[in-house]
């Protein structure tokens, strides 16, 4: 058996039957094609936190109790002229049309709110019709801030704009119902609109929204530019045009199935699933460059190029196959992960890197065979470039090996200081694009209302009166009292912010006919069973703040002996649930470092193979780590994803290498000629590799998106930390090991 | 608890988008008015003031009817005041042998089953009796409708039986 585990029997397979799996790769191809047009990419955050733990299950239950808050949409008017009854009448019509949106079940705005009315039954609107004068209107909107704590938090305290809430339709807001809402709300904002009013909107449908439209644009621009520059370096490395084609081929035709495969499988891309892409991209990128070297290598060396075909299958695709194997593994250890979100990741690595496999060995030399039919030449020479650092890399790992080795040592242990001090971060505003409006907007609602992001506490009240006992509605004064001394005085509202109008004398049931049951429900269930205390923050308040409001309301709780109080709230979701994924990733692929090192030995069946491998799949990792721990960037979502890919590339790099390695140490070849061999054999294709990979990544560093343009800069530092520990650390631990290795690259069924 | 505001309101949107969408012009035959109901096709919007005892104050719906199988038609309707929303959707058909029209109708609110329009000289008089299944009460609903060039008018008036208590509003519906 191979160090492949005889998958890399496909690719002879290919080779034998070719129409039969030609006819295969077409069908496929074709079924994937016409998936194209299916291709969505779902924004709904939700889906990557469902079951992942307590903090989801206590939002999932406080929306099934009071409704779903995640898809709220802010809309912040602001006028010179506010105070003009002509302006508040406008604006009036506008929350009419707002609640007549097919897409709104409720909305929330001065216009909105009524209070009992005087001497009789029954409830006016808090805000009159009928105001005449701008004193008169100041008056009642001063009087609205002073008196009602929900209006405190829409109504700026200059009076020159407040803040309305829309309610979305939750069944009618997915998929693209959302985009669809946004869209009408932005063709009211512009008709009311004028030179006197101005209206934006903002909110997490809007963020998703950005968040999407950045990150579509973002893969599709970045994708097109990277394959671009992709091919140019293959071009500029293989210095021939269709040497380059060919090598572009296969990652074009890996990522067409990858997206065919999960849209048939999952229906929809997610955040995390749309990384797999670029990981298959990456991957297969790699992996047609070290088979398009060997092939040329082999050709150019006076092998018949359909000869060479089949050689280049035996000698690099068990090792592409173990590279396969090592990285679904690392992906299959993220599936043990809580959380949807994280196991269609898991399940969309593993089905991608397969994919990526069967590319390898099936397409990629049907389209070679086809090129040498069509005539194609291999270039004399590959590009000097590729070659130059080679023979420094003999050189020094030469002359320097038990430097260099103890060095690396040294260093891979340093960076275990970095590696645990490292602490998960998340802030949903480094996912928005730069330069977003909807970022900006809720700056400015930061600013003028002190924000409206949400944070609840849920309590269970013990009698059940749908209009609350005397008892109850005095644990909701306390808990209203407890989340108010966390977060400043009158950025609460609950069932006991209508203080004001029991002060006038009516009673509870009055009042909360008078709010509606819209509102009402948003304070006590129906049925008298629990009661909500809602808190607003500002909406750029980061995790870290977040959880330290939370950690203190609940100690409050718990002094006060309120039983059953869950603090919750989708920001809480995010910040708690986000880091527990980064941490399970992280983990996860330490776990799966270590797996994968396990089958490198079993593989090579040498631990002592295993053992040198640790610190070439190590050393980039780590090494980005310590990037993240001197920039302050902290482990985040995407940062975790580019270290994945980071031990994905490192692994690749190190098992092309080490097959190299033990076929020329099974050729007879001593120590340092064996490594020199396949630092020859196998140098040029890794450094090419890295340069195309690098060349390709480049560009998006300059993505919009923070988050993006951060992933950007890791994966282009792991490639060069991994390339280092593959052409300078692993030869020189080789050679530095001296009689420890002798016995290795034993492989007998490798042959050079 | 009573809730004869809320079922007043409630119940508004009901009838008031049934009788926009009975409207339909009366010196017609039963064949033309079935056809008459295509012209119906569209989006509309109507605003009008919430009368009360001591108070009044604004209520806006919006309607939009599309076409169905034969010769009936979809609607779909909200109605709007401060604070509260309300919404009614289905199907609406003229029936020849009985010579009116019937629009079956589920709504956000308690309200559901089959409204029915008949024809006076120029104008469509609507009448419903319903009675509020929680708190007993007993409403009559009437209603007159005049259809002229593009507009819509609806005179509409809610009496709850048991407090006497009136509430009635005019909205004009355009497209």
């Amino acid at each position: 058996m191979s160090i492949g585990f005889g998958f890399e029997r496909l690719g002879i397979f290919t080779l034998k039957y070719p129409i039969a799996v030609a006819i295969v790769v077409f069908a496929f191809s074709a079924l994937c094609v016409s998936m194209l047009p299916k291709v969505t990419m779902d924004g709904d955050v939700l889906r990557i936190y469902k079951n992942s733990g307590e903090e989801f299950n206590r939002y999932d239950e406080l929306s099934k109790a009071f409704g779903t808050f995640e898809n709220d949409a802010y809309i912040l008017v602001k006028s010179s002229n506010l105070l003009d009854p002509k302006t508040i009448s406008k604006l009036r019509d506008l929350s009419f049309d707002l609640e007549l949106s097919s897409y709104a079940v409720g909305t929330l705005s001065p216009f909105s709110l009524r209070r009992p009315a005087k001497g009789e039954d029954g409830s006016v609107p808090a805000v009159p019709e009928d105001m005449q004068s701008k004193e008169e209107v100041a008056k009642i909107l001063t009087s609205l801030r002073l008196s009602d704590e929900i209006m405190r938090n829409l109504i700026s305290e200059d009076l020159s704009g407040f803040v309305m809430i829309l309610f979305p339709n939750k069944e009618l807001t997915t998929g693209s119902g959302e985009a669809e809402m946004l869209d009408e709300l932005r063709a009211l904002a512009l008709e009311y609109s004028s030179d006197e009013i101005e209206i934006k909107i903002t909110g997490p449908p809007v963020w998703k929204s950005e968040m999407l439209a950045a990150s579509i644009n973002d893969q599709m621009t970045f994708s097109i530019i990277g394959f671009f520059v992709g091919a140019l370096v293959a071009l500029f490395c293989l210095r021939s045009f269709w040497g380059a084609v060919l090598a572009t081929l296969t990652p074009f035709i890996s990522v067409l199935w990858v997206i065919g495969s999960v849209t048939m499988l999952f229906g929809s891309f997610t955040f995390l699933t749309n990384v797999v892409v670029t990981l298959v991209l990456v991957i297969a990128f790699a992996e047609s460059m070290y088979f398009c070297f060997t092939w040329l290598r082999l050709w150019r060396e006076g092998m018949e190029p359909n000869k060479a075909i089949i050689e280049t299958i035996i000698r690099v695709t068990p090792a592409a196959a173990l590279t396969s194997i090592t990285t679904m593994v690392a992906f299959l250890s993220l599936a043990i992960t809580q959380g949807q979100g994280i196991r269609e990741f898991a399940f969309s690595g593993v089905i991608a890197v397969a994919v990526a496999f069967i590319t390898l060995i099936t397409f990629l030399p049907l389209a070679l065979k086809i090129s040498i039919k069509l005539g194609f030449k291999p270039p004399k020479k590959v590009n000097i470039a590729v070659e130059a650092p080679i023979p420094i890399a003999k050189f020094l790992t030469k002359k320097y090996a038990t430097i260099i080795s103890v060095l690396s040592l040294i260093v891979m242990l340093g960076l275990l200081y970095p590696h645990f001090s490292l602490k998960a971060n998340f802030d949903f505003k480094d996912y928005l694009p730069k330069k977003s409006q909807a970022l900006d907007t809720a700056k400015e609602i930061d600013a003028g209302v002190g924000g409206v992001a949400p944070i609840y506490i849920k309590i269970p009240l013990k009698d059940g009166v749908s209009s609350v006992t005397d008892g109850d509605f005095l644990t909701i004064q306390n808990v209203h009292k407890i989340l108010e001394d966390n977060i400043g005085q009158g950025k609460v509202i609950s069932a006991a912010s209508f203080s004001s109008y029991s002060e006038l004398g009516f009673s509870r049931e009055r009042i909360f006919k008078a709010v509606g049951p819209f509102l009402k429900r948003r304070f006590v269930t129906d049925d008298g069973e629990q009661a909500l205390i809602t808190g607003f923050l500002p909406t750029l308040t980061s995790s870290n703040d977040l959880k330290i409001i939370v950690e203190n309301t609940n100690n409050a709780l718990a002094k006060a002996n309120i039983e059953g109080a869950q603090v919750s709230g989708f920001n809480v979701l995010m910040a708690y649930a986000s880091t527990d994924i980064i941490y399970s990733l992280r983990n996860g692929l330490m776990i799966a470092v270590l797996v994968n090192i396990l089958i490198i030995g079993i593989a090579f069946r040498s631990w002592r193979i295993a053992l040198v491998s640790v610190v070439p799949n190590f050393l980039p990792i780590l090494g980005t780590e310590l990037y993240l721990y001197a920039s302050g960037s902290g482990l985040q979502l995407t940062t975790v994803i580019a270290l994945t890919i980071a031990f994905g590339i490192a692994v690749d790099d190190t098992i092309h290498f080490l097959s190299a390695y033990t076929r020329a140490k099974n050729d007879g070849l001593n120590q340092a000629e064996a490594v020199s061999k396949a630092l020859e054999n196998v140098g040029p294709a890794l450094i090419a590799t890295t340069l195309i990979l690098c060349a390709g990544v480049f560009v998006i560093i300059f993505s919009s998106l923070p988050q993006i343009a951060l992933f950007g800069t890791l994966t282009i530092l792991t490639f060069i930390l991994a390339l280092l520990g593959d052409i300078l650390i692993l030869p020189a631990l080789l050679i530095a090991g001296g009689r420890f290795f002798k016995f290795s690259g034993d492989t007998k069924n490798e042959k050079n | 608890m009573r809730k004869t505001k809320l079922f007043s309101i409630t119940i508004l949107p009901v009838m008031i988008i049934s009788s926009a969408l009975i409207s339909i012009s009366p010196a017609i035959s039963a064949p033309e008015n079935a056809e008459l109901l295509n012209s119906y096709i569209g989006e509309w919007k109507g605003s009008g003031k919430l009368n009360r005892a001591n108070n009044t104050e604004t209520i806006r719906c919006k309607l939009s009817v599309t076409p169905a199988k034969g010769s009936k038609i979809n609607y779909k309707g909200k109605c709007a005041v401060a604070g509260a929303n309300f919404s009614i959707a289905g199907t609406m058909a003229y029936f020849k042998e009985k010579k009116r029209y019937e629009a079956v109708m589920s709504s956000s609110t308690s309200f559901s089953g089959v409204a029915i329009g008949e024809r006076q000289k120029d104008s469509i008089d609507f009448q419903l009796k319903d009675r509020n299944s929680e708190t007993g009460d007993r409403f009559e609903i009437k209603s007159n409708i005049e259809l002229s060039e593009e507009v819509i008018g609806i005179d509409f008036s809610v009496v709850n039986l048991t407090t006497k208590k009136v509430i009635s509003t005019i909205i004009p519906f355009s497209k």
